[in-house]
């Protein structure tokens, strides 16, 4: 059946006038941006985990745990549970989501915590309060009853996943240098810890100085620098079973400033030769080495992309301290810091986009991170000797040395967030320097 | 003669002593009901003699009904009103004891309740920044008067007192933009909080200042009306070309084809026609957007974003209420630019958050333009934030 153009107008008019009666004009929307907000800690409320079974005492520790984790970042606010206007009784129980807004609780964690035969079981449930709904699934997790600190780790970690969109990073351990004894004759010994400072033990004793540790992508080994024959010289240690063995042993030269490659196969270092430093590689699996630059300054502190195809560092070559990136294959290094001052230690972040380093100018030392084309420059800390950053498995945190001065200063690990809050000393038993994170623990 | 005399004087003593000492023993009956018929007699009377003169005496004697209408009967009914009123409050206070036991009762059954309410109105403290938005509109301005009266009345001569009054005075008009005030309270403390670690950010502090309104017209202007325009002039070539390259079309796609027309056309002329505009009221003005950005972004908290939630712009869409409050379900997410869909969530996540905990007590949107704000796209652009 045809219809002509005639009719066809004809029909239209008569819709158009039938719509026109029947739906009355509606307004386009109201479109307003938003371009200020506010940076607040969001405010949680994490009630004790309830006891579903021979877990009271852990229950109430894990709970403490994991809020403090999620409030040491920064990002969050616990509220007291002395505020709370009702009670989580029960794991399974409806929340009364009013209750929760009316202390402007945002989020909310329940969960609950079974020990059977030493077998923690713990589940939990994050809820967005003013959404009036779960924030993903629930989630359990088991593990020995040694084992619920990291348990708890691994909680907060989902929490603030899920709420940050950032990656997890409580769940992961830092390898440092304990210090003791006055400040002219330190002891150092090497040392390893939770994030957090629990659960410290030593790797090495105070026999000889060490340096620098460095851990492996897969965090099962660690690099370091050892005095022990009165010069330095690298050693690898294997972390299940603490033996340790020096590694590029090159005619005597003395190698310092180790770092592995994100396959683990591969150490960069330097190596002092004849008065003058350079860059070498080495192969752990042949024990080929190569030597990546050759010029007469200083370059050191090298540092692996996290894809491993190029590698940053430090050299004087210009006059003094600046950062330099250079293929790892070979090629002309590329300067990318340009600020007024020194540039040193350059750490590549997990995520790639961002280097993080030392700087030093006008007298204070900073802790700094830069794109890797060196703009976008941000000073996090300043201070009488701040240095040696290392990044959190996430990219979104830097653990670095404080030093403070005078003959009774000490040494003291630091963590900050990248965006320079959340500023806060990592405790630790006596002074501690040369932080190197872990990465995340499987 | 004289028997005359004494006739008519003892006939005059008779009149008046009957004048004087009969109401006695008859007044009270007769004399009420003879004044009324008198007054009426007096003035039909006086207007069959005179139709000038009566007027006056209309008027006078109007007002004396009048006066017993205003004639304080009303203020005699309020007094006896306000004993009744006096007597139930006696009554209303009882009952006040009565609630406090329920209330305790209440109580009683959650012991540990008890202990925090008090400690709720300390933990507000956080909260109220963010619902300070509503409420305080009306508390600066009380604060403002209260500071601004004493000061002038007791430092009239003095200038620099003017001065001072001056800077009050200028933060307390914009007191239905007052709310504004709130939140560069939050944001002064919290940047500075925030800043404490950096010593560079001290010199960063100046963004926080005011300037974000003035990208917010550019988007008034969408390119939507300029869709329909096209609309007709398609339909006008439709016509000549449909049955020229497509002549076999059914009933059906016609039918089709027509509605579509039909309520393209419709669309088009939407913006067009005032009449449309005229049923939804005029458009808000500037000052009623700003304030509903002031009350959105003090509750837009991007703390806890990630630094790619933080480079990622979301539209949020909303539909509202006509108490100004926000239908939660109905939030969704119509447009992302950059980010993964990860840091979208997320910036989404916060967005709606911020809709909500700010909407406790409903926007302040002029309900008379309701139509106007029924449906709300709030684009979220962190991009400065970010920077800070």
């Amino acid at each position: 059946m045809r219809l002509s153009g005639g009719l066809k107008g004809m029909m239209s008019a008569a819709l158009l006038g039938a719509v026109c009666w029947a739906a009355p004009a509606t307004a386009e929307p109201l479109r307003i941006t938003i371009e200020d907000g506010v940076i607040e800690p969001l405010p949680f409320a994490a009630p004790t985990f309830i006891d579903e079974g021979g877990a009271g005492d852990i229950a109430r520790a894990m709970t403490d745990v994991i809020a403090a984790d999620l409030q040491g970042t920064g990002l969050f606010a616990q509220i007291p549970a002395g505020a709370f206007i009702s009670q989580v009784t029960s794991f399974d129980a409806p929340v009364s989501y009013a209750d929760w807004k009316a202390i402007n609780a945002q989020a909310l964690i329940v969960g609950a915590v079974s020990n059977s035969g030493g077998r923690i079981n713990v589940k939990f449930n994050l809820h967005d309060v003013f959404s009036d709904t779960t924030l993903g699934d629930g989630l359990q997790f088991g593990g020995g009853e040694g084992d619920w600190r990291r348990i708890a780790h691994k909680v907060a970690d989902q929490i603030y996943s899920r709420i940050t969109g950032e990656g997890p990073y409580f769940d992961s351990r830092v390898v440092f240098v304990s210090e003791s004894g006055p400040k002219d004759a330190r002891q150092k010994q090497l040392a390893i810890m939770d994030y957090d400072g629990a659960n410290v033990q030593y790797l090495t004793d105070a026999s000889a100085i060490v340096l620098a540790p460095r851990f492996s992508a897969a965090g099962d080994r660690i690099l370091y620098t050892s005095f022990e024959t009165g010069f330095p010289r690298i050693k690898l240690m294997d972390l299940a079973t603490l033996q340790s063995r020096a590694i590029a042993d090159l005619q005597g030269n003395m190698t310092f400033a180790p770092r592995f490659s994100p396959d683990g196969d591969t150490v960069v270092f330097s190596l002092e030769n004849g008065g003058n430093t350079d860059l070498y590689a080495m192969s752990l699996s042949s024990g080929q080495t190569t030597q990546l630059t050759n010029a007469p300054s200083i370059e050191t502190a090298p540092s692996f992309s996290p894809d491993g195809s190029q590698i940053a560092f430090e050299s004087d070559r210009s006059g003094n301290q600046q950062i330099y990136i250079m293929p790892v294959s070979g090629g002309e290094p590329v300067r990318v810091s340009s600020g007024e001052g020194r540039y040193s230690t350059p750490v590549w972040s997990p995520r790639g986009d961002l280097v993080a380093f030392t700087k030093q100018n006008g007298g204070r030392f900073h802790i700094g991170v830069m794109r890797t084309d060196g703009s976008e420059e941000r000073l996090l800390t300043a201070s009488y000797l701040d240095e040696g950053p290392t990044w959190a498995p996430n990219g979104r945190v830097i653990m670095f040395t404080r030093e403070s001065p005078g003959a009774a200063g000490s040494a003291q690990l630091y963590s900050v967030d990248i965006s320079g809050r959340a500023l806060r000393q990592v405790p630790t038993v006596g002074a501690a320097s040369d932080p190197a994170w872990s990465p995340l623990l499987p | 003669m004289r028997i005359g005399l004494y006739v008519s004087g003892a006939a005059h003593l008779a009149l008046i002593l009957w004048a004087l000492l009969g109401g006695i023993f008859f007044t009270p009956e007769p004399a009420a009901a003879p004044i009324a018929t008198n007054v009426s007699l007096m003035s039909s009377a006086e207007f069959a003699e005179l139709e000038g003169r009566k007027p006056t005496a209309a008027e006078e004697s109007p007002p004396q009904p009048s006066a017993p209408e205003a004639s304080v009967a009303p203020p005699a009914k309020p007094k006896p009103e306000t004993k009744p009123e006096q007597q139930p409050a006696p009554d209303v206070t009882p009952p006040e004891p009565e609630q406090p036991p329920e209330v305790e009762e209440t109580q009683v059954a959650e012991a540990e309740v008890t202990d925090a309410p008090p400690e709720e109105t300390t933990a507000p403290t956080p909260d109220s920044l963010s619902q300070i938005p509503d409420q305080p509109t009306e508390k600066p301005q009380p604060k403002a008067a209260e500071i601004v009266a004493p000061n002038p009345s007791p430092d009239t001569p003095p200038e620099t007192t003017t001065s001072d009054t001056v800077t009050e005075a200028t933060t307390a008009e914009p007191a239905p933009e007052a709310t504004p005030e709130p939140p560069t309270e939050e944001a002064a403390p919290k940047d500075t909080g925030e800043v404490l670690l950096t010593e560079d950010n001290k010199d960063k502090k100046p963004e926080t200042a005011a300037p974000a309104t003035s990208p917010r017209p550019q988007k008034k202007p969408e390119k939507k009306p300029e869709e329909p325009k096209p609309a007709p002039v398609e339909t006008a070539e439709a016509t000549p070309e449909a049955p020229a390259d497509e002549p076999s079309v059914n009933a059906d796609d016609a039918v089709a084809a027509a509605l579509g027309e039909a309520l393209s056309g419709e669309a088009s002329e939407e913006p067009k026609p005032g009449t449309g505009a005229a049923d939804q009221g005029p458009p808000l003005t500037s000052g009623e957007k700003d304030a509903l950005i002031v009350a959105v972004k003090q509750c837009w908290n991007v703390g806890s974003l990630s630094t790619d939630a933080l480079s990622t712009i979301v539209t949020v869409s909303v539909s509202m209420g006509q108490d100004g409050k926000p239908d939660s379900g109905s939030i969704r997410m119509i447009g992302v630019e950059g980010g993964t869909d990860a840091s979208a969530q997320q910036a989404f996540e916060a967005g709606r958050r911020a809709i909500i905990r700010c909407a406790k007590n409903g926007y302040a949107l002029p309900p008379e333009k309701y139509e106007q704000w029924k449906e709300i796209e709030i684009t979220f652009d962190p991009n400065k934030m970010r920077l800070r």
